[in-house]
């Protein structure tokens, strides 16, 4: 019975092209408007900015537009408490970095950061008021060892010692095992590529790696060109199995895309480049998930270029059904019935990406009945 | 060549008696500094030095028998090194 | 309107339902129930705490105590604390849980304020100036803390010290005093005509029951207050009561140490802190007897301005 109800569901919002309208989406596309909310819009608003770890970018899209004063005193604390979480983990970034680049200094390998530490460092939009977990760098494979060697030398050790999760990363995966710093417990992903060895896809990144550019002032780290930078955040968000951060993903992604349409011939390269790696599907959805929910202004001549890489129709209802769920910030306010559903599917479908059906299987095996779990 | 003050670090420096508490804005860590190396940096502050005046400088200071010999001078070289670890002072 | 005008039977309606808006210092807190213990020392311990009408719409924190979907819903039955609908800690048995509301209070308070410096430290005042006293969990911070507020010193807080960064004041935030294990009967000795929930006992800190801050306490809690004392306790038993003075600056890495987000706050943490500091005299206190430390307490003077 129920599964008829999901048909009639999915086909009949198809043909409304419900997008969901949630205060969290509203604050985002639209701040100017949020000076009209009640104390109660407020407090949803800043209960799934809070569950979204967006309650921080809210604050500061307000204070840009000379809004903040507006906002009612309760709220307005709530809003400058987070702040005071993210201009600590700004702090603890630069600091972080400043003493990767130390440790790597005589590994001679050139260090290319990615998402959130390269946001920081290049001033990017996507970096304000945001909160970090960890620094992720990406190396070429060949230097994995004297990297991972330098790093142990300055302090950090290897976490997931489980044979199993240490073969996981090694051979399957595109990243050491996570190190953690033994004294500042600040913890470094390694990345030789940015989707791994077993998936379907393979981005060539060595191309990725040639094309990375020297931040301003340093000659020492670098960060992915403008349209690299975009395919890979597609990538993460796309290929994620977690989405509880997948509204903050798409919203660096509506950062980056803003930021970088000023440059001349960024659309054309985006496409090119798209194309070039074999990203096309995840390009195509990181643009339309980011025009349908946070209205992200891209040119008609780049949407009608990305749909190259757009799945076949009946695909493209069950997936704008799942993402358009499982974007949302994991607060009850945000979810329906078919929300945990969604979530679920999301995760196998992403890790059918990662891996082969067989070795799927094997690991879907592992972490339900072999792994320890969480305490 | 000298040692000093990194100005935008010593700003956050507050002291109480001889001891002084510094906050480095950078790692964001927080240091007690002993007398010793309080005494140290509130010279520097006034001008940019190398140990042989730093010791000349703090000498009234210090008891007699510990002026200008090369423990005096392996100390103030180690304090040195110190307040340049925690970003307070640099070589120039 | 005060929770004391609910009955037992509508707060417990209220509790189950729509949950309460309650105002504690300048926070509101909406609260909601179905587990009769926690109704029960809410009706006693916060009979004079305001509840606030629920179209006024914001609250600080929405909480929840519940019990865990799991079979333990029968068997040895726990609760679960839920902030915003997420657990934050793992489950207690049921017989806890109107402490694990307290202690979910102060995680609420110590994970999110932080236009403060927050302390962990109990903070009591006389005459216009407060006493911070911080202090590592069994040092008898919070049997002095219960003793003083029984002697005319006004009750801020007994768990977190609220610095304001803007202007170095202490914010109140006066709740009901926690007491473990003996202190709960000297306090009861000390002071009769005291108001305590039931004991808990087997809890992780051993038995607790906590004390019912004192009206006026409550009546005052919008009145920020200047620090003008620092002073670490230490119960010692036979000691005689002896105040000790502590360097500045050694003073601010102890208190530093005991601060919940002095590391986040950053520069504005140095700076509340030095602010702090500079306006306090700091004292190692060692005592064995309470009326000995009041009468310290009473002869305590705040410094003369030096900066």
């Amino acid at each position: 019975m129920r599964w008829w109800c999901t048909i009639y569901h999915i086909i009949f919002a198809e043909i409304l092209n419900v997008i969901p309208n949630y205060l969290i989406l509203q604050a985002l596309r639209e701040p100017e408007t949020l000076t009209f909310l009640s104390l109660p819009d407020w407090d949803l608003l800043i209960r799934q900015a809070r569950r979204a770890n967006l309650l921080a970018r809210i604050c500061i899209l307000l204070d840009e537009r000379g809004l903040l004063e507006q906002v009612p005193s309760k709220p307005r604390e709530h809003l400058e408490w987070s702040r005071v979480i993210s201009e600590k983990h700004t702090q603890a970034v630069h600091w972080e970095i400043t003493l990767i680049r130390k440790a790597l200094a005589k590994a001679g390998v050139p260090v290319i950061l990615l998402k959130g530490a390269a946001y920081v460092m290049a001033k990017f939009p996507p970096a304000k008021g945001r909160l970090f977990s960890d620094i992720d760098i990406i190396v070429p494979k060949g230097n994995l060892n004297a990297v991972e060697a330098a790093l142990m030398l300055h302090g950090w050790a290897a976490t997931h010692h489980d044979a199993y999760d240490q073969r996981y990363y090694r051979t399957w995966m595109h990243e050491l095992p996570p190190m953690q710093h033994i004294k500042r417990m600040t913890v470094i992903d390694v990345h030789h590529a940015i989707l791994p060895e077993t998936a379907a896809l393979h981005p060539d990144s060595a191309k990725l790696m040639a094309a990375a550019q020297l931040l301003d002032g340093y000659d020492d780290l670098k960060v992915f060109a403008p349209a690299d930078m975009v395919l890979h955040s597609a990538v993460h968000l796309f290929h994620n199995e977690q989405l509880d951060q997948g509204l903050r993903d798409l919203v660096d992604i509506d950062g980056l895309l803003r930021h970088f349409s000023e440059l001349p011939s960024f659309w054309h390269n985006l496409a090119v480049r798209a194309q070039e790696l074999n990203l096309g599907r995840p390009l195509f959805y990181a643009l339309r998930y980011a025009v349908r929910l946070l209205n992200t202004p891209i040119p008609s001549g780049m949407m009608e270029a990305a749909k190259s890489g757009r799945p076949n129709p009946l695909t493209l209802i069950f997936t704008d059904q799942l993402f358009e769920r499982a974007l949302m910030p994991t607060h009850n306010s945000c979810s329906d019935w078919l929300t945990g559903t969604a979530r679920r599917i999301l995760y196998v479908r992403a890790t059918w990406l990662r891996m082969p059906p067989l070795l799927l299987a094997r690991h879907l095996f592992h972490k339900a009945f072999i792994s320890p779990k969480p305490v | 060549m000298k040692w000093q003050v990194i100005s935008d670090q010593v700003i956050n420096c507050c002291s109480w008696d001889d001891e002084l508490v510094f906050y480095n804005k950078l790692s964001g860590d927080t240091h007690l500094l002993g007398s010793a190396a309080a005494q140290v940096l509130l010279e520097l502050r006034k001008s940019p030095s190398n140990a042989l005046s730093l010791i000349e400088a703090l000498a009234p200071c210090q008891p007699s028998e510990m002026v200008m010999n090369e423990e005096s001078y392996i100390y103030i070289e180690h304090l040195l090194n110190e307040l340049n670890m925690l970003g307070l002072i640099e070589f120039s | 309107m005060n929770v004391s005008a609910l009955s037992p039977s509508e707060l417990k309606f209220r509790l189950r339902k729509t949950g309460i808006f309650l105002q504690t210092g300048s926070f509101i807190t909406h609260l909601k129930t179905s587990i009769s213990s926690v109704a029960e020392g809410l009706g006693l311990l916060y009979a004079d705490y305001l509840l606030v009408e629920q179209q006024d719409g914001f609250a600080d924190f929405h909480i929840s105590l519940v019990h865990p979907r799991n079979l333990r819903r029968w068997f040895k039955p726990q609760v679960l604390f839920l902030f915003d609908g997420n657990p934050t800690f793992k489950p207690l048995p049921l017989d806890q849980a109107f402490p694990m509301l307290e202690w979910g209070l102060n995680w609420c308070i110590s994970n999110h304020v932080n236009h403060c410096l927050i302390i962990h430290a109990a903070v009591v005042e006389k005459g216009g100036y407060a006493a911070i006293l911080p202090a590592p969990p069994g040092s008898g911070k919070s049997t002095l803390c219960a003793a003083l507020v029984n002697r005319g010193w006004r009750l801020l807080s007994d768990e977190l010290a609220l610095v304001r960064v803007s202007d170095g004041k202490l914010i109140p935030l006066p709740r009901p005093v926690s007491l473990k294990n003996e202190s709960i009967e000297i306090i009861r000795s000390y002071e009769p005509n005291a108001i305590f929930s039931r004991k808990v006992a087997d809890t992780i800190k051993g038995t607790v029951a906590h004390m019912k801050a004192p009206a006026d306490s409550i009546a005052r809690a919008t009145e920020a207050v200047e620090v003008a004392w620092v002073i670490f306790p230490k119960y010692q038993a036979g000691a005689m009561a002896c105040l000790e003075s502590l360097p500045q600056s050694r003073a601010f890495m102890r208190v530093a140490d005991n601060s919940f987000n002095y590391s986040l706050l950053g520069l504005n943490g140095f700076k509340t802190m030095t602010r702090l500091i500079d306006a306090s005299l700091c004292y190692d206190f060692e005592y064995s007897k309470l009326d000995d430390a009041i009468e310290i307490f009473g002869s305590l003077k705040p410094q003369v301005p030096r900066r």
